[in-house]
């Protein structure tokens, strides 16, 4: 049977090559972590479900993308059908810091006509002694893209969970508030399935409500 | 049968060998075989010069591709004992290999998913041989990986489309079921396709990994050898030339050999895994089970599997679709291999936080002279020395400061015949990774293979446990005292599992 869900939003994972993407998927969804993992080669698809609010829960589905530059072709047709993402940098890493520019540029043009809404993840946090990157200009640049920061790490999991569920929790604001609506032929955000349909409507004129308000 | 390969080597009843494994023992012999690596090496030798100003215009090409090399080689493998001593012996070689390949092959450089490949090479091979190996398997016309790796991955996409169709022809139930899980991209696109295929067995043309390996590292694993065996060997149907005879037939041997097989493992394993299990599943159970699922042991004997894949292969042969579309040019080398490129505006390079200057040559490699990449025969090489005869020269002018990577003695150097006579070339600055380490004491152990040591089960290993501070590469300046086989202290982390742990076996 199919988990009772109220919507399911795609998102999407992408950073330079290893600060760590696979490595965070896997602990938030599968709660583990693995010492070493192997190279990300195009894509990878994971899924979890997770709660917001009581009885309100929302399936992730979460695409891990090659870090490598080359893998970009095809890594670039899924920002399209994604409404969210984690920009993950290494905090022991200046030049994957630096690239958060490129990649913000890079979705930029290729999530037309959509929108994503971000979240910069600043991972590998256990780390700190070999700390890189201050906390203070990773929010300066979060905040200048209009973006949350929050610093991680899959290997203590520390703030793995908050990511996700703050990520989901504005994506589902934005949703409830019309910002984001769903689309035929977008997989972006996909209201649950039938045993949810009534809820799910009610939900709907509920914020509508709630808006005019 | 390897003394006398030329007589028995294409015969039938090799190639029905080669389904059935070849012994690890003999494989890496077996492999060179396959490849003509000796004959590559014989002729090829001495063909190449060192030219350091042309690796200078490219260095930074080359300091992007050994920088992901680096993060890679410590990445691949690390469960398999080979592999587990970090910059052990193995790696050492993986990395050799692959960073003679990115200069070898400019248009190539490095893709992740080929260190899986060289990986499994590396087991079999020396160094040396490996990279002939590698070579031979990028740019042969039988094999030409070639388009799997380089930008834009042509070939990766001609198999997707064919295997689209396939689904479609020969799995209507599956494509309509995906397509009514609101995915039709699941199976056959990139993730799906890709992700399961790459897993599962060799040459899969699979998007995830544009790199068909001769084994997937989660490849179930006494397949993974055979599998090998099997895309190097003669292909159904087709006599595998011998030596130096490259007969003219309808289908180019490597169509016959190599993609067709590669077809075959790429649809196989949805149909031989029941398509009605696959068909009640959810998009996450389909995705579970082409990315997980598939790489696990499969409950059934090898021969039984390859039995299977015989048949489903005759299947598709009977259907007149065990063979994409023929390759276009984009596949093929468009530039010379092995020769210098002339790059238009040399970069200036640039420091960074993460790379600090290195000098020495280190045995970074280069051009030669033109070869035709339309021809698809061996093409001329560079000549692999031995470390230790032409470049001390230039190293004892100054010396390393830090010996990244080090080559030992034997260890796969492309280089000039005769010795680089350049004095300065010492004394370019490389851009190197600074996470590399120093590690004098491993200038003796050479990595000779062939060796015993396969893909048997008992050989893959929970990783070492090692301490935050000790993740491989991660950081600049702090590791390299980390010895291979002492991988560190600290506190204790968990296993990787998914390696070594118990699997659940698919089939009943």
């Amino acid at each position: 049977m199919e988990a009772i869900w109220l919507y399911q939003f795609r998102l999407i994972v992408i950073g330079d090559s290893t600060v760590g993407k696979s490595c965070l998927i896997r602990r938030f969804t599968e709660g583990r972590f693995a010492q070493v993992s192997d190279p990300t080669v195009g894509v990878d698809f994971f899924s979890r479900l997770v709660e917001i609010e009581p009885g309100k829960r929302i399936k992730l589905q979460i695409w891990d993308t090659a870090g490598q530059e080359r893998f970009r072709s095809i890594t670039r047709a899924y920002y399209r059908n994604s409404v969210g993402g984690l920009l993950l940098f290494d905090i022991t890493n200046r030049r994957s810091f630096q690239n958060v520019h490129e990649w913000l540029e890079e979705t930029k043009v290729h999530v037309q006509p959509y929108q994503i809404v971000f979240v910069l993840v600043g991972h590998k946090c256990d780390l700190d002694t070999q700390r890189q990157v201050t906390r203070h200009e990773a929010e300066k640049l979060a905040a200048a893209y209009g973006m949350k920061y929050i610093e991680t790490s899959a290997r203590d999991a520390i703030n793995v969970e908050k990511a996700f569920t703050d990520l989901t929790r504005d994506i589902y604001e934005l949703v409830k508030r019309g910002d984001i609506t769903i689309q035929e032929g977008w997989e972006g955000v996909k209201s649950g399935f039938v045993p949810n349909v009534v809820h799910s409507s009610e939900e709907v004129v509920k914020s509508e409500r709630r808006c005019l308000c | 049968m390897l003394r006398n390969w030329d007589h028995c080597g294409p015969s039938e009843k090799m190639r029905w060998h080669f389904y059935k494994g070849v012994h690890p023992q003999v494989r890496g012999q077996v492999w060179a075989l396959l490849l003509d690596i000796e004959k590559v090496k014989s002729t090829e030798q001495g063909l190449y010069k060192f030219c350091p100003q042309k690796m200078k215009e490219r260095a930074q090409v080359f300091s992007k591709n050994i920088r992901q090399i680096d993060l890679d080689v410590n990445r691949t493998f690390r469960n398999h004992i080979m592999f587990r001593d970090c910059y052990g012996i193995r790696q050492r070689a993986l990395f050799h290999v692959l960073r003679a390949y990115s200069v070898y092959d400019p248009e190539v450089g490095y893709c992740q998913g080929m260190s899986d490949i060289v990986a499994i090479l590396v087991m079999f091979l020396g160094e040396e041989d490996a990279f002939w190996a590698l070579a031979q398997l990028m740019t042969l016309e039988t094999h030409a990986m070639h388009g799997f790796f380089a930008p834009g991955f042509p070939k990766l996409a001609r198999f997707q489309r064919h295997h689209d169709d396939i689904v479609e022809k020969e799995l209507k139930g599956l494509k309509k079921h995906l397509a009514s899980r609101r995915s039709p991209e699941a199976l056959s696109s990139r993730p799906g396709a890709g992700g399961g295929a790459r897993r599962t067995l060799p040459t899969l043309p699979r998007a995830r990994c544009p790199a068909p390996s001769p084994a997937g590292p989660r490849a179930p694993s006494g397949l993974s050898g055979a599998s090998g065996s099997v895309c190097m060997g003669p292909g159904p149907g087709k006599w595998w030339p011998p030596a130096g005879t490259r007969a003219p037939c309808v289908l180019p041997p490597g169509r016959a050999r190599d993609e067709r097989g590669a077809v075959h493992h790429q649809v196989v394993s949805p149909m031989f895994h029941r398509p009605e299990r696959l068909l009640k599943l959810p998009l996450e159970g389909l995705q579970g089970f082409l990315q997980d699922t598939l790489a696990q042991p499969w409950a059934l004997e090898d021969e039984a599997v390859l039995k299977h894949l015989r048949a489903s292969m005759a299947h598709l042969r009977r259907r007149k679709c065990d063979l994409p579309p023929p390759a276009g040019p984009e596949e093929f080398p468009k530039m010379p291999l092995g020769q210098e490129q002339v790059s238009p505006a040399p970069t200036a390079l640039l420091p960074s936080p993460t790379l600090e200057t290195l000098s020495g040559a280190d045995g970074l490699a280069s051009p030669g002279p033109a070869t035709h990449p339309e021809q698809p025969g061996p093409l001329p090489r560079q000549a692999v020395l031995k470390a230790e005869q032409p470049l001390q020269e230039g190293r004892s002018t100054q010396p390393l400061a830090a010996p990244l990577w080090p080559e030992a003695p034997g260890t796969l150097v492309l280089a000039q015949l005769p010795p680089a006579q350049d004095p300065s070339l010492a004394r370019l600055p490389w851009q190197r990774c600074s996470s590399l380490p120093n590690l004098p004491g491993h200038q003796g152990d050479v990595c000779r293979g062939p060796v015993d040591m396969a893909l048997r089960p008992q050989h893959w290993v929970p990783f070492p446990l090692t301490p935050a501070g000790a993740t491989p590469m991660a950081t600049p300046q702090t590791k390299p005292q980390n010895v291979p086989g002492s991988p560190g202290t600290g506190s204790l982390q968990p296993r990787r599992e998914e390696a070594v742990g118990p699997r659940t076996p698919f089939l009943p």
